[in-house]
């Protein structure tokens, strides 16, 4: 058997189809909690990384559109060097040519509290739909 | 409480009392519980009521869509001179709400449980 440095490999790697519904929130909560803790983060670090996933699913399953299979994708994950990474899928188009205005206030106190928690926020446009990567930094 | 292993959270609308319309809820406040928040509120709100308690002691985890709610009654009540006042038992908690920002709208308060005068010995 072989040994691998520990940064090698990722402690976490979890991909989820979420029904596009709020009874998910739980299970993107529970995910995102036990991946933090794999990752040796800290309680209130957990905590902010769990809140963090339940804003962003909340986001798409709100503002966004579930994939054919009526589901929002999220996957969870070190990356290396030194992040846990969290990305909340839909297959919406690109966010600013399809918000409308009266979304943005609430869409924006979500997107605004997920910026406060994890250190790196993007929305990326994608082939398919629209991811959210989110980053959190891991202790060195 | 019904449907609270189906649903994870609870909302108990006490109703008015005095001047004072208090409203419970437990468990974890996201956007599954907000219907039944948000029914409760506007009950608080339609009631006249001059303060509106919200005993948030039992919540494990409050997200922005929930403080949402909370925000739209903080308002309607604030216009006719009223307020809204939350207790909450969670540090965590009581962060969620310093970092959405709500501190201007209404007061959080954190109280933590009390310790028995008496404890037995485990």
């Amino acid at each position: 058997m072989g040994v691998v440095a520990a940064s090698a490999v990722p402690r976490i790697d979890q991909m989820l189809r979420l029904d596009a519904t709020p009874a998910s929130l739980r299970v993107a909560r529970d995910a995102a909690e036990q991946a933090a803790s794999a990752c040796g983060l800290g309680d209130a670090e957990s905590y902010d990384f769990k809140l963090a996933a339940t804003e962003a699913v909340a986001n798409a399953i709100e503002h966004g559109r579930p994939c054919a299979d009526g589901c929002i994708g999220m996957r969870v994950h070190e990356e290396g060097p030194g992040y846990l990474t969290l990305c909340v899928s839909d297959c919406g188009n690109f966010v600013p040519p399809r918000i409308e205005p009266a979304d943005l206030p609430e869409r924006g106190r979500g997107i605004a509290v997920i910026s406060v928690l994890m250190d790196e926020v993007e929305l990326l446009p994608g082939d398919n739909g629209t991811i959210m990567r989110m980053r959190k930094r891991l202790a060195a | 409480m019904l449907g609270l292993r189906a649903h994870q959270y609870w909302v108990l609308d006490g109703g008015l009392e005095g001047t004072a319309y208090r409203v419970s809820g437990g468990g974890d406040l996201d956007l599954a519980a907000r219907p039944s928040l948000a029914e409760a509120l506007e009950r608080a709100v339609a009631s006249g009521a001059h303060t509106l308690e919200l005993d948030f002691t039992d919540v494990a985890f409050i997200d922005s869509t929930a403080i949402k709610v909370l925000v739209r009654a903080a308002v309607a009540v604030k216009e006719r001179g009223g307020k809204l006042e939350v207790s909450v038992s969670s540090p965590n908690v009581l962060r969620i709400f310093a970092i959405a920002g709500v501190d201007r709208l209404f007061e959080v308060t954190l109280t933590l449980p009390t310790v028995p005068d008496e404890v037995e010995p485990v």
